[in-house]
């Protein structure tokens, strides 16, 4: 039964890169139009130009502009219209930039004639920027451009797994707390279960009725504490003691319950022991129960489908929290048998005789033959009269 | 089985060029078109930040360090209003943050330096970085900090140029200390602090009288004074104690130098402390 959650892993891991590839694209496209004119512009360099206009320091004036290549003087007596940009060559300005001048590759200088009327900016390889003429904007130098379509992905990518690695860990977590509730209270943990397989929809209502009276059970508590003057210093005792009791019902029950899931899709081998056949219940329905979580974690980078499957796996977990709840309280924390979880004996069925329990002894400490203790031992007595 | 363990590394795998490291330097700055006043605010979220004057023809020159884990800085000039805005980069979602382990895509170091030639209003919000502000020789009108879990050094070792009206500090569980208050040429002081020592070093050049109001939750205020100055300090706080050293009379809760009234120079220090030592050093 676990191959197919692999499966889901293997198909998650293998959509990761896919996912965050096609992010990126729509990322990189969206936030500038197409360039006016890519003829005469060699590939590479059309690339660089793509790749700094992506650059949120650079920007789309790096598309929307007149591109030169190499070393670019503009004369005192020239304007260009618009943005420019010198594609690995010095930028020297002489003359008049009406839009932001961009170097890439290169150095731009400004003379002392020179006037731009937007940005300055120098990317890349040899940025450096010498303005004795006017600039209106900011002058903008960056030593390396933004990593773009790969780098780009990569906090999609990272969220995603940071995500799966903190669901995976929480599951380690759990499986780990299992594990210590199945050694120190495994026959608590056995009622549960059973109790959950004798009714679910059962267990579900009581858990719900008791979701529902937590709040008011402690405001009476503390209500009643406070009546008593002096008891008023043990409430924040009772707060955390009622809080430390409710989390350990609801950890028995969902372990109670992810045990059942287990023991419903993996049945028992023959040859497990009864403690194994427990574990190895408790580890499957964990494995089950994590997949819708790990599936909301892998599609963390599309926020509509993360928060679809994370709502029904919450809606899952919640349910299974909420049986194992009712089963808990139903068998009084695991200490009382499933089929007669309230302890009460109920009348047999008519012309069946109820079935008689032998007297347990009352004595069952060593007989003590001498002394003061022997002298008090009571015995049993046919006649009249008392034993000494 | 052996396949689908061959799939999973070739996935992760695929995965992992994508988190190719980078730390770049961003350099921008403004010509200084005329010297009228100016507003700037400085924000930075997390990292260090550090302020100085300079006397390049720029309004201001930022150099920020800024790794992967970083959006890009940015700036806003309004030209009409004549106030400028420097933001640095906005760290990125903290899963995505925290699941880099190179401790370069964290780096956010920032520099600034502003003008002497123009007179300055600056604000600096600084939310969890450590800010060390030197603004010496900066022609500072008002200044404001605002910070929150970082400390912060300001400083000013040299007279003032203008004069200002207020310097108010907020600052949260970093602590401040202020080195040569005299130099700043305020006339009123306002400290907030909450978590943290609050340190005021009142060496400088005086050249009037400054009222200091300084607030404190937690932690320790001391105030370091020249001799050449008179000063008063009135101290309340519910669970705060006084140490005094120096020649000072006590009348209730208002300590005062032996020279307040002969000094040219007063200053009044008012502090509010719910817990803390307040210690006051004339010398």
């Amino acid at each position: 039964m676990v191959a197919p959650f692999r499966l889901v892993m293997l198909a998650a891991m293998a959509l990761l890169p896919v996912t965050a590839h096609a992010q990126a694209g729509a990322a990189a496209s969206a936030p500038c139009p197409a360039p006016r004119q890519t003829a005469g512009l060699a590939t590479a360099d059309l690339e660089l130009v793509t790749r700094a206009s992506r650059d949120p320091i650079v920007g789309c004036a790096a598309l929307d502009a007149t591109w030169k290549s190499g070393d670019v003087t503009i004369a005192a007596t020239d304007t260009v219209r618009g943005n420019l940009v010198a594609i690995g060559g010095t930028l020297r300005i002489a003359g008049t930039v009406t839009g932001t001048a961009i170097a890439l590759n290169g150095a731009v200088v400004i003379d002392s004639t020179g006037h731009v009327l937007g940005d300055v900016v120098s990317a890349e390889h040899g940025a450096a920027i010498a303005a004795s003429g006017r600039v209106d904007g900011e002058l903008r130098t960056i030593d390396e451009l933004a990593p773009t379509v790969v780098a780009a992905a990569s906090a999609p990518v990272a969220d995603t797994l940071a995500s799966l690695k903190r669901t995976a860990a929480w599951f380690g977590i759990l499986i780990l707390l299992g594990i210590g509730v199945l050694i120190n209270s495994g026959d608590a943990m056995h009622r549960v279960t059973t109790a959950l397989q004798a009714g679910f929809g059962q267990n579900v209502l009581v858990g719900i009725l008791a979701q529902m009276a937590f709040l008011p059970v402690l405001a009476l508590t503390c209500v009643l504490l406070a009546l008593t003057v002096i008891g008023i210093l043990l409430i924040p005792f009772a707060i955390v003691a009622y809080v430390i009791g409710v989390l350990g019902l609801l950890v028995l029950g969902g372990l109670g319950a992810v045990q059942m899931v287990g023991a419903g899709i993996a049945p028992r081998r023959p040859a497990t022991s009864e403690r194994g056949a427990q574990l190895q219940s408790l580890v499957t329905g964990m494995l089950v129960l994590s997949i819708p979580w790990l599936l909301a974690a892998a599609l963390a980078s599309i926020p509509v489908l993360s928060v679809a499957i994370g709502t029904l796996a919450l809606g899952i977990t919640w349910l299974a929290v909420t049986a194992g709840l009712g089963a808990t309280l139903r068998t009084r924390g695991g200490t009382r048998s499933p089929t007669d979880p309230w302890g009460v004996r109920r009348p047999a069925p008519s012309g069946t005789p109820l079935p008689v329990e032998p007297p347990k002894p009352e004595w069952l400490t060593p007989t003590p033959l001498t002394g003061v203790v022997a002298a008090k031992r009571p015995t049993t007595t046919t006649g009249s009269g008392s034993a000494r | 089985m052996t396949r689908r363990l061959l799939t999973v590394c070739a996935a992760i795998c695929a995965a992992t060029p994508l988190f190719a490291q980078h730390v770049r330097t961003l350099e921008s700055s403004r010509l200084l078109n005329d010297v009228g006043p100016v507003a700037v605010r400085l924000q930075l979220g997390t990292g260090t930040l550090s302020v100085g004057a300079s006397d390049a023809p720029y309004l201001y020159r930022s150099i920020t360090r800024f790794g992967d884990a970083y959006t890009a800085p940015t700036s806003a000039w309004n030209a009409s209003q004549r106030s400028l805005t420097l933001t640095s980069g906005r760290r990125l979602s903290a899963t995505a943050a925290s699941s880099r382990e190179d401790e370069d895509e964290s780096v956010q170091d920032w520099r600034v330096q502003l003008t002497r030639r123009a007179p300055v209003e600056l604000t600096i919000d600084a939310t969890a970085a450590n800010a060390t502000l030197d603004l010496t020789g900066i022609a500072l009108r008002r200044f404001a900090l605002n910070s929150g879990a970082a400390a912060a050094t300001v400083r000013f070792d040299a007279p003032n140029q203008e004069a200002m009206s207020v310097f108010d500090a907020r600052v949260g569980a970093g602590g401040l200390k202020l080195i040569g208050i005299g130099n700043a040429d305020a006339s009123e002081m306002r400290i907030v602090g909450e978590v943290g020592d609050i340190a005021l070093d009142m060496g400088g050049r005086w050249q009037r009288d400054l009222r200091v109001v300084v607030s404190s939750i937690f932690g320790g205020i001391s105030i370091t004074a020249p001799p050449t100055i008179g000063i008063e300090l009135e101290s309340t706080g519910l669970l705060s104690r006084d140490n005094i050293d120096g020649t000072f009379t006590r009348t209730g809760d208002v300590w005062r130098s032996a020279n307040y009234e002969q000094s040219p120079v007063k200053v009044r220090v008012s502090v509010r402390s719910l817990l803390g030592k307040v210690t006051l050093i004339q010398r």
